[in-house]
């Protein structure tokens, strides 16, 4: 299927000057969160726009929500707030959108990425059925699931869902492509990088299931 | 020179790195931690030829970098919060030696109630410490400030300890851009580290620190420190301009946009102003005349530059992320008194904002801008994000709800 | 909580330091886990290896009994487990 295309409108909180897009990575501590968010923001930097990324934690600890935003502008980012109105939100992790609000202040039109064995239409209904504490009342969202925790065990062997979860990112939005993933990735984990690759692949190749 | 895509801390330990420091002694803070934990990570990989020393709380850190600093060595250390509370004792006796120590701070508040968020509590209660300090609003300019405070403390009029402070978690944890300067750039515009014309402990030459000052001199001695506080605020513009033509980069003392014949002007320190450049720029799309003073100095604060941009302004608004519990925050006095005896006075408001944290956002500083239209009578400070006074609403002594300590 | 009591204190010094205070009994911390160990009865010989090295207290003693509200899967038990009578299994969502 075709890669859907976010739309890049006016953000920054109302603010209207500068055409800004965020992009909320939400999972525990431990599973790459920040390190997903710099990956990203370093890719976006070498593809020549500006980045910035901004992990909104609290007392660090192993298992915790743990939030990362991504801004990326053609211009330099002067917005310094953790609050964001996302239009594409990665959440890292099987469960915890269940227990913390990773969907707030989410725009029309969004791109939901979920680290889960289960189907997108059943996530989707999920988010909209009001449950959880993540819900969205949109009218228009896209759900992409893969199997993150289970592409890491095979390609990486321990259960870090973030190098799969950056794939999927290149094959859902217009963030980032393949190829400035698969370089950062390099650059960033040395010998390792190669099976980050592989799981990045994985998970570019895992979203083909869109609900549009 | 080359991009990088660091984060607030590693910008203050790369600049550290830049300035060929020989000293590191520090203690981990939230969210200052990182900052030493790269410095380590430099010296253990060959990068910096420094000494680590190991200290057991941040009183013992600024003691060693106090002890590096006798014996001419530059000196480096980085904390925050209640760790730069148990400093505290110390940097007056830096200040007082006239020890050119750099001190990276990733401002956080003080507890309690406990909280390991950004406000400028911490560094102005030290305000009086005769440490000079700059405030960063961006990553880049914690790289660029850290980098610029060793010339400036060091400078031989000067000759005092400075801190550089940013936003914790917003500007320490944030990647962002950053042009790198070269190890050639930072050459030329520091002097090489140990060279000083200050005394220092020499077998050679023998001198004494902190020695016991009688009644009689002492005034002198204040004075001189006074004096020197004051100074270097020539020092600070002569680096600016030396770095900007070094780097393609300027900095102001007390940068002022667009504040002439201002109907407001927002006047701040910290990320908040980068966010409240983003709210302005918004408000002169709509024809609205709104200035910009962004305060990178507080000490020496610019006092000549501030009564300039009050040409014509209508009401002058000072963000202030901190409080001077019972009176305003603490910016807030030192503008209102510079301002005192100005031909040229504008109405002066303060809003307190930020505090522990809470998220500065363009509407926030939208907020400030619509109190300066609205009717408060005499009232000149204003908690404009707080639930209870921005809602108007009297004290109820209402219990927090269960679960809002987690 | 009877918390009522302080009701006048905080009213009139302005406190809000009142906290209904947080308890894991609310946090179940087993939430955490993306791997969960499982055991194999017929491998285990009771040694307790597992309950001294646990780091949160989620096995019990005497029969060994892994507590899935609070173990957050860090894999320690089946790392010391000498006779393979642990296994990390995927956690089903």
């Amino acid at each position: 299927m075709q890669p859907h295309v976010p739309r890049r409108t006016d953000r920054a909180g109302g603010v209207s000057a500068v055409a800004l897009e965020e992009v909320r990575l939400a999972g525990r501590g431990g599973q790459g969160v920040v390190t997903a968010g710099e990956l990203l923001g370093e890719a976006v930097l070498s593809s020549g726009r500006h980045a910035q990324s901004l992990p909104t934690f609290g007392p660090e600890r192993r298992g915790a929500l743990a939030q990362c935003t991504l801004r990326v502008s053609d211009q330099p980012i002067l917005l310094k707030c953790s609050s964001a109105r996302p239009s594409v939100v990665v959440c890292l992790d099987p469960t915890i959108w269940r227990y913390a609000p990773i969907t707030l202040g989410v725009q029309e039109d969004a791109v939901v990425i979920v680290n889960t064995t289960q189907s997108p239409a059943k996530l989707e209904e999920a988010l909209r059925s009001g449950r959880f504490l993540s819900e969205l009342t949109l009218e228009r969202f896209t759900v992409y699931t893969l199997d993150a925790t289970g592409i890491a065990m095979e390609a990486i062997g321990r259960p870090i869902s973030n190098t799969a979860m950056l794939g999927a990112v290149a094959a859902a939005t217009d963030v980032i492509g393949l190829d400035d993933v698969e370089t950062v990735l390099r650059a960033r984990f040395g010998p390792a990088g190669e099976a980050n690759v592989v799981a990045a692949r994985s998970g570019f190749d895992a979203v083909g299931g869109g609900t549009i | 020179m080359s991009t990088r895509f660091w984060n607030g801390n590693m910008a203050a330990a790369r600049a550290a790195q830049r300035a060929r420091v020989q000293l590191v002694a520090a203690y981990p803070i939230t969210p200052q931690t990182h900052t030493v934990e790269y410095l380590s990570q430099f010296v253990a990989d060959g990068e910096l030829d420094a000494s680590m020393i190991k200290v057991e709380s941040e009183h013992s850190a600024l003691s060693a970098c106090c002890g590096g600093s006798a014996v001419g060595a530059r000196s480096f250390t980085a904390s925050c919060s209640q760790g730069l509370q148990l400093m505290s004792e110390v940097m007056y006796f830096a200040s007082g030696m006239r020890f050119p120590i750099v001190m990276a701070i990733a401002n956080r508040t003080l507890s309690a109630p406990v909280n390991i968020w950004p406000d400028h509590q911490d560094t102005l209660v030290n305000r009086d410490s005769g440490w000079l300090q700059l405030y960063a609003t961006n990553v880049q300019e914690i790289y660029d400030l850290t980098l610029l405070a060793f010339r400036v403390a060091e400078h031989v009029d000067i000759s005092l300890p400075a801190l550089v402070a940013y936003d914790g978690f917003i500007l320490s944890h944030a990647n962002e851009p950053v042009q790198e300067i070269t190890q050639e750039q930072a050459d030329a515009l520091l002097p090489p580290p140990g060279v000083t014309e200050r005394p220092i402990l020499d077998p050679a030459a023998p001198v004494q620190f902190g020695e016991v000052l009688f009644p009689e001199w002492y005034p002198d001695y204040e004075y001189k420190k006074h004096m020197a506080v004051k100074d270097a605020l020539a020092v600070i513009e002569e680096a600016f301009d030396e770095f900007a033509e070094a780097t393609g980069r300027r900095y102001a003392p007390l940068e002022a946009d667009g504040c002439e014949g201002a109907e407001v002007v927002l006047l701040g320190m910290g990320s908040m102003m980068q966010t409240a450049r983003m709210a302005v720029d918004d408000l002169r799309a709509q024809g609205r005349r709104v200035g910009l003073l962004t305060m990178r100095s507080f000490r020496p604060f610019p006092e000549e530059a501030l009564k300039a941009a009050m040409a014509g302004v209508d009401t002058l608004i000072v963000l202030d992320r901190d409080i001077g519990y019972g009176t305003a925050g603490m910016v807030y006095p030192d503008v209102t008194r510079t301002l005192y005896h100005a031909d040229d006075r504008p109405r002066a408001l303060n809003c307190v904002i930020g505090l522990g944290g809470k998220d500065i956002t363009p509407q926030t500083i939208l907020r400030c801008v619509e109190i300066a239209g609205e009717d408060h009578g005499d009232q000149t400070v204003f908690w404009p994000d707080a639930r209870g006074p921005a809602e108007g609403i009297p004290w109820t002594g209402e219990v927090a709800p269960a679960g809002a300590g987690r | 909580m009877g918390l009522e009591r302080y009701e006048e204190f905080v009213k009139r010094s302005k406190s809000t330091l009142v906290y209904d205070p947080g308890w894991s009994c609310d946090n179940l911390t087993g939430a955490w886990r993306s791997m969960r160990p499982v055991m194999d009865a017929g491998r285990c010989n009771q040694c307790g290896l597992c309950w001294m090295y646990c780091p949160e207290g989620c096995i019990s003693h005497g029969n060994i009994v892994i507590d899935y509200d609070y173990c957050k899967g860090c894999g320690i038990c089946a790392v010391e487990c000498k006779r393979g009578a642990l296994r990390m299994e995927r956690e089903p969502e």
